[in-house]
């Protein structure tokens, strides 16, 4: 909601924009805190929180925010858990600029132009194919809107707290090998299961509305990815996938089907496209993914897609 | 209004409850499922995706930080 807001977006580039996980940046458990308590970057970000306004910083407690600060830890503005309204952040990111207009000048910094960068996927995804992976409802049954858009009306008003009506995710997963998604030379092939299986546990999960862990491995009971040379013209291959997968764990659950393509130079030894769609029956609620009244079977999508950076 | 009358008419999205994927209709589906334009502004900001490097940035640069941050990454939540 925030970050789709045009204000902004246009705010925003008189900043460095940074998105980063804060657990392992200022743990709340007492161990993990001591493992950082050195640690540099955990020591700007703490320095920077204590200079906050009471109100603003969470502590002891949660740290996710947003937050504005100068190059050396200045405080500018910020307030934890503040993904939810776009008129206090356009006046926080306002108030960020008047402070920050004043500290150049006062410290002399250059305010050189900030290099464009490309969103990307998280750091630790790696791999020679990286998939966009994204998850959203399906329709129940005549006349059910499940996995619909949200409208314009919606994103400008406080809408937002309704967001299962609409919610949808974006993670990633990464495999180490492009020859895993390719057959062997008789043109059929399977995707060897251990690859296939770390698919499933990192990506075919509800994650629609929320935070869900990854599966563990006994919690994947069935899956397989077949693939199939269908056309092969002089060197440039298209390949189908089919499979399907049953996962659960007692309480969560998906059961799903996969159909997919690929489009594979031989020559060049890499897809220029490679999309997959898991279709399926989700059931069951995790901690945090908004599932507790909503708890199925019910539908839903997960969609795989090669990232081409 | 018309095409998205005739985009109803004419996608191979299931009512439901059944979906089931096949050449015919994958392509379909994975227009539903994955986020449109107008769901994706978010990328329009130029997000770098880790914090460290990008204080060294704004160091170089004498610039501001902007910090958007949560349990799990943002670019990548599961």
């Amino acid at each position: 909601m925030v970050w789709s807001d045009q204000e902004i977006i246009r705010l925003s580039a008189q900043f460095v924009t940074v998105a980063d996980e804060v657990y392992m940046l200022y743990p709340e458990d007492p161990g993990n805190l001591n493992r950082v308590k050195d640690d540099p970057a955990h020591l700007f970000f703490k320095k920077f929180g204590e200079s906050m306004p009471p109100g603003d910083w969470n502590h002891p407690g949660t740290k996710q925010g947003i937050y504005m600060m100068g190059p050396n830890g200045e405080y500018l503005e910020g307030k934890f858990a503040a993904a939810s309204n776009p008129a206090d952040i356009q006046a926080r990111l306002r108030r960020a600029i008047q402070r920050w207009d004043a500290l150049r000048q006062s410290k002399g910094y250059a305010n050189s132009p900030i290099p464009a960068v490309k969103a990307t996927y998280p750091p630790d995804v790696s791999g020679e194919l990286i998939f966009r992976v994204n998850s959203r409802d399906l329709p129940r049954g005549a006349g059910d809107r499940s996995g619909r858009r949200i409208t314009e009306a919606e994103r400008t008003s406080n809408a937002f707290m309704d967001f299962t009506k609409w919610a949808w995710n974006e993670t990633w997963v990464g495999v180490a090998k492009t020859q895993s998604f390719v057959p062997d030379s008789g043109g059929t092939g399977a995707v060897p299961i251990s690859v296939a299986r770390s698919i499933a546990r990192i990506a075919l999960l509800d994650n629609v509305r929320g935070q869900n862990p990854e599966w563990r491995d006994q919690d994947i009971k069935n899956i397989a990815i077949r693939m199939k040379v269908v056309r092969d013209s002089n060197g440039s291959q298209v390949i189908e996938y089919t499979g399907s997968a049953q996962i659960t764990d007692g309480n969560k659950s998906f059961s799903a089907t996969c159909y997919g393509e690929g489009v594979y130079d031989s020559k060049a030894g890499k897809f220029s496209r490679l999309d997959l769609v898991w279709l399926g029956m989700r059931g069951g609620a995790a901690q945090f993914n908004q599932r507790a009244n909503d708890r199925g079977p019910a539908p839903m999508g997960v969609t795989m897609s090669l990232f081409n950076e | 209004m018309i095409f998205t009358l005739l985009t109803m008419l004419t996608t191979q999205v299931a009512s439901g409850p059944n979906h089931t994927p096949t050449a015919q209709n994958f392509r379909d589906y994975l227009a539903f499922i994955q986020p449109d334009a107008s769901e994706q502004r978010y990328k329009e900001i130029p997000w770098r995706n880790q914090f460290w490097p990008a204080v060294q940035e704004a160091k170089r640069l004498g610039r501001p930080i902007l910090f958007w941050t949560m349990n799990g990454h943002p670019l990548g939540c599961t």
